[in-house]
């Protein structure tokens, strides 16, 4: 699989596990981006904006809702802003609990694609590719 | 009084007509040769006499009887002994005596049939008993002299109309109106009748004070005038004045003014012209006082005066000081303050010299009637020696002289006092209504004093002295006796040394001043009782200014040691509740990120133990696969207690979603996704038809159901070959109950409460659950105003029942 695939987690364990479920569902591991909090997602993002081609930019992004310091929710704010030729990413946001509140925060946002609940299972990103 | 009446109207009147008639009989008596008919003429001389010389009327009368005696004439006895009762009882001498004599009098004539003489005895022994004030004694004697009237004298006279009016005059003493006002009417009807217009004068002037008294004034005016007219047909001046001032003084009464002036000022005329002194100074004075509510205060000055002089130069003190009174009055609105000075203390001495006149009066009677006894017991003696007649006769003389004095004393006094006699009479019957009033009133603040639930004290502000307390103070302050409570707030019993942050002294004396400025205080007070038990009292006391120059407290002592107590260990609960609350809501907060926070973890822990599996799985041991197994199934385990928690700790905070919910889809449903757990364990579902919808929260609902359901498929007895689960329901107009009733292993017998958080009643390993299931259900069934209770027998099976207030408005 050639698309690129950004994960933004605090915990290590979940980018463990879903790069075993990507790899089994058939994702190339150097397709599989690992980022830690927003603050280097949103400099990862940065820096593609600059390039003039799209070999790098997320096809899509699995974004975890609490993460110490910047939330999900920042990382939305600052794709909101971009402007680019680039297709806009699928952006996922992936939680341990499905608040309520944040079902129907989320539910309000266009730019988030799906709200799933941890963790992504093979059958997910097999359903995808397709 | 008619007795009274009749002589003044008789006094009155031109004596002429009366001693033509007595020098007609003396001259008859000269002629007389019979010594019956001499007899016979000196009882009807006496009798002539009865107008205007008591001494005559006795004189004459003891010559006729001495005749008679000697002759044996039983019907001049009789007329006799008659006369010298009436001498006697117009003196006023001795009334038991002239009882006596129309006693004798009444025997003689029974003995001859003289009927006419039987009743005027029975009437004159009527108007003694009336004089002395025993009026049922007279009426009874009235009655009697009416009924023998009635059965044997067929003309209508005189006698006849005076008993009528006297029954009358009885009643109205004893306030009797309604029986007053029919003989009076009665006698003026037979005055009319039968033409006695004296009878018909003697009784209407009491007649008309008293219709006037009882709101009949138009009555008694039409009355006065009908006097007026009766008295002017017999020239009975006195009458005529009378009426005349009584017409004015009405006019008066009813604030008609101006006629008041017009009639008095006739009345004054005739009295003046004709000499009767007492009419002309109380026509005199209603003028002025008429003339001075007219604002005609210069004439009413003139009349006054008129008043003042006329009741001076003829003693009559009432008239003259009510003159002067009105004279101070006029004197001191002109600021000539030295004549209003004067009759100022002209009033003051007219007053007491009414007063004095009264009782002199009376004294001079009671001496009159002590040496006419001395007299009549000398007679006695006398007559009984048979000798002396000349001396006898002159001691009769000095006695009637004596008698003679006092009655007249007595009659101008009583003329007087007559209204002053009423008023008298209707005052002391005021006082009397007003003493029981006033007992009633004693005893009842007495009871209320007494029986009340509060304490009581009454004290003087001034001496600080007791007057008086209950026996609930004495209790609060411990004492056994008033004089031992001395402060109202002592300080000596309160326990603490501040009372609100200031020392008990200032503080007692901040409410000594409050009560002082404001009149009231309000306070609460600690007794320490010398038990050691502080009570606390609510103070309440008033100043009491009724008597300005003794002022009092009134205090009021409420134990409220009890709602103290009670505040106390309310306002305790209260933030113990208000602890329990708010650790509650810390609780359910502490959960809710508890169990958020626990999930991540967990899903990392079930996730990779799922994934070693698979991928180590067939690497491992049987016994290492095992080790895994307890790590994944426990892990799922807390994940699921975790997702329960979490949903408890969120459950009190949401809303309940009321819509119309189709309970039958609802039911189905969840049996739907039932199916494959109830088929696993051979359980058989039943439905009931006609599953009504209802207003409720669906999801919440379809919960109850899916736990309820579902315990039921857990806990199916595997031993039964016919395991079922029946769903029923009941309804009435405001709620609908449901039933799920199974025969699996049911509960054996417990003290456990099911429906709390956690509970479980078998062991870990038996059945997969967190003990959460039931406490949902009854939180969402507690949200639809319901309950929610269970039956169960162990190795029977068990019935959990639920009910929806079908009220509830989405």
């Amino acid at each position: 699989m050639n698309e690129l695939v950004m994960l933004v987690d605090d915990d290590d364990a979940a980018h463990t596990y879903h790069r075993i479920m990507m790899k089994e569902a058939g994702w190339h591991d150097e397709r599989i981006i690992s980022k830690y909090n927003v603050d280097e997602a949103i400099e990862y993002i940065g820096k593609q904006l600059e390039q003039p081609v799209q070999e790098k930019w997320p096809k899509f992004i699995f974004v975890d809702l609490n993460m110490p310091a910047k939330s999900g929710y920042d990382f939305i704010d600052f794709m909101k802003t971009i402007d680019t030729h680039f297709s806009f990413p699928d952006i996922y946001f992936v939680s341990s609990t499905k608040n309520p509140k944040d079902i129907e925060k989320v539910a309000q946002i266009p730019e988030i694609k799906g709200f799933k609940t941890k963790f992504l299972e093979k059958e997910f990103f097999e359903s995808l590719l397709e | 009084m008619p007795f009274f009446m009749l002589w003044c109207t008789i006094a009155g009147l031109s004596a002429q007509s009366y001693e033509q008639e007595i020098a007609t009989i003396k001259n008859q008596i000269t002629l007389a040769k019979d010594s019956t008919i001499l007899t016979s003429l000196y009882n009807e001389l006496s009798f002539a006499y009865r107008r205007f010389s008591v001494d005559s009327l006795e004189h004459y009368a003891r010559k006729a009887i001495s005749i008679a005696e000697k002759t044996n004439d039983i019907p001049n006895l009789a007329k006799g002994y008659k006369n010298v009762g009436i001498a006697q009882y117009k003196n006023g001498s001795d009334y038991n005596r002239a009882i006596e004599n129309f006693e004798i009098a009444l025997e003689y004539a029974k003995q001859v049939d003289d009927y006419a003489t039987q009743v005027g005895c029975l009437n004159n022994i009527g108007i003694i008993y009336h004089t002395i004030s025993q009026f049922h004694t007279s009426l009874k004697y009235y009655y009697q002299g009416l009924e023998l009237y009635d059965q044997e004298i067929d003309k209508n006279e005189f006698l006849r109309g005076l008993l009528l009016g006297n029954i009358g005059t009885s009643y109205r003493e004893l306030q009797n109106r309604e029986k007053e006002f029919e003989f009076i009417e009665g006698v003026i009807s037979y005055a009319n009748d039968h033409g006695h217009p004296r009878l018909f004068i003697i009784y209407c002037d009491d007649y008309v004070m008293s219709l006037h008294k009882n709101d009949q004034s138009e009555k008694a005016l039409e009355i006065c005038e009908n006097c007026v007219r009766r008295a002017e047909e017999i020239k009975d001046y006195h009458s005529i004045t009378q009426a005349l001032y009584i017409k004015a003084k009405i006019k008066y009464d009813l604030k008609l003014y101006d006629e008041a002036i017009r009639v008095a000022t006739e009345s004054e005329k005739i009295a003046t012209e004709k000499k009767i002194d007492l009419i002309s100074s109380s026509a005199n004075l209603i003028q002025a006082q008429a003339l001075e509510k007219i604002g005609k205060d210069e004439l009413a000055k003139q009349k006054a005066i008129n008043a003042y002089k006329i009741g001076i130069e003829s003693n009559k003190y009432y008239q003259s000081s009510l003159a002067a009174q009105l004279l101070s009055t006029y004197y001191a609105n002109n600021e000539n303050y030295e004549k209003a000075y004067f009759y100022q203390s002209e009033y003051t001495r007219l007053t007491d010299a009414n007063n004095d006149q009264l009782s002199n009066a009376q004294a001079e009677e009671l001496e009159a009637k002590y040496e006419v006894d001395n007299y009549v017991k000398q007679i006695d003696s006398l007559n009984e020696q048979n000798l002396l007649q000349n001396k006898i006769n002159n001691l009769y003389a000095v006695a009637i002289v004596l008698m003679s004095l006092g009655i007249i004393m007595t009659f101008i006094f009583y003329r007087n006092s007559k209204r002053s006699t009423e008023s008298l009479i209707k005052l002391n019957e005021e006082i009397k209504t007003t003493q029981k009033e006033l007992q009633y009133k004693h005893d009842e603040l007495d009871a209320i004093f007494r029986n009340s639930y509060e304490g009581i004290i009454y004290k003087e502000i001034n001496s600080g002295k007791m007057i008086t307390c209950n026996q609930i103070a004495l209790d609060i302050h411990e004492a056994e006796h008033p004089n031992e409570i001395t402060n109202l707030m002592p300080l000596d019993r309160y326990p603490y040394p501040t009372v609100n942050g200031i020392s008990k002294e200032d503080y007692v004396a901040i409410q000594r001043d409050t009560l002082h400025k404001k009149g009231y205080l309000n306070t609460v007070w600690q007794f320490r009782r010398k038990d050691g038990i502080i009570k606390h009292v609510a103070i309440h006391a008033i100043t009491d200014h009724s008597d300005n120059k003794n002022p009092k407290i009134v205090a009021f002592y409420n134990d409220i040691t009890e709602e103290v107590e009670a505040k106390k260990t309310l306002e305790l609960h209260n933030r113990e509740l208000e602890k329990y609350i708010e650790s509650n809501i810390q609780l359910e907060q502490f959960a809710h990120v508890a169990s958020h926070d626990l999930r991540a973890p967990l899903i990392t822990i079930n996730s990779f133990s799922k994934l070693l599996k698979n991928k180590a799985g067939s690497k491992l041991s049987e016994d290492e696969n095992k080790y895994l197994d307890f790590i994944s199934t426990n892990g799922n385990q807390m994940f699921d207690l975790v997702n329960d928690l979490l949903e408890y700790s969120k459950i009190n905070s949401q809303k309940i979603n009321l819509s119309e919910v189709n309970l039958s889809d609802v039911i189905k449903g969840v049996c739907n996704t039932l199916k494959r757990q109830a088929q696993t364990k051979k359980v058989n579902i039943s439905l009931p038809k006609n599953i009504p919808n209802i207003t409720a929260d669906e999801i919440k609902i379809k919960r109850v159901f899916q736990n309820l359901l579902s315990n039921a498929i857990k806990f199916s007895d595997d031993q039964k070959d016919d395991s079922f689960i029946k769903i029923d329901f009941q309804e009435s107009p405001d709620i609908i109950e449901f039933s799920i009733e199974d025969n699996g292993v049911g509960m054996k017998k417990h003290d456990i409460d099911i429906f709390q958080p956690y509970t479980q009643l078998h062991n870990k390993g038996d059945y997969r659950g967190t003990g959460m299931g039931l406490s949902f259900c009854q939180k969402i069934v507690k949200q639809h105003n319901g309950k929610i209770d269970y039956q169960s027998e162990y190795g029977i099976g068990t019935k959990f029942t639920f009910t929806i207030d079908k009220t509830l408005k989405g």
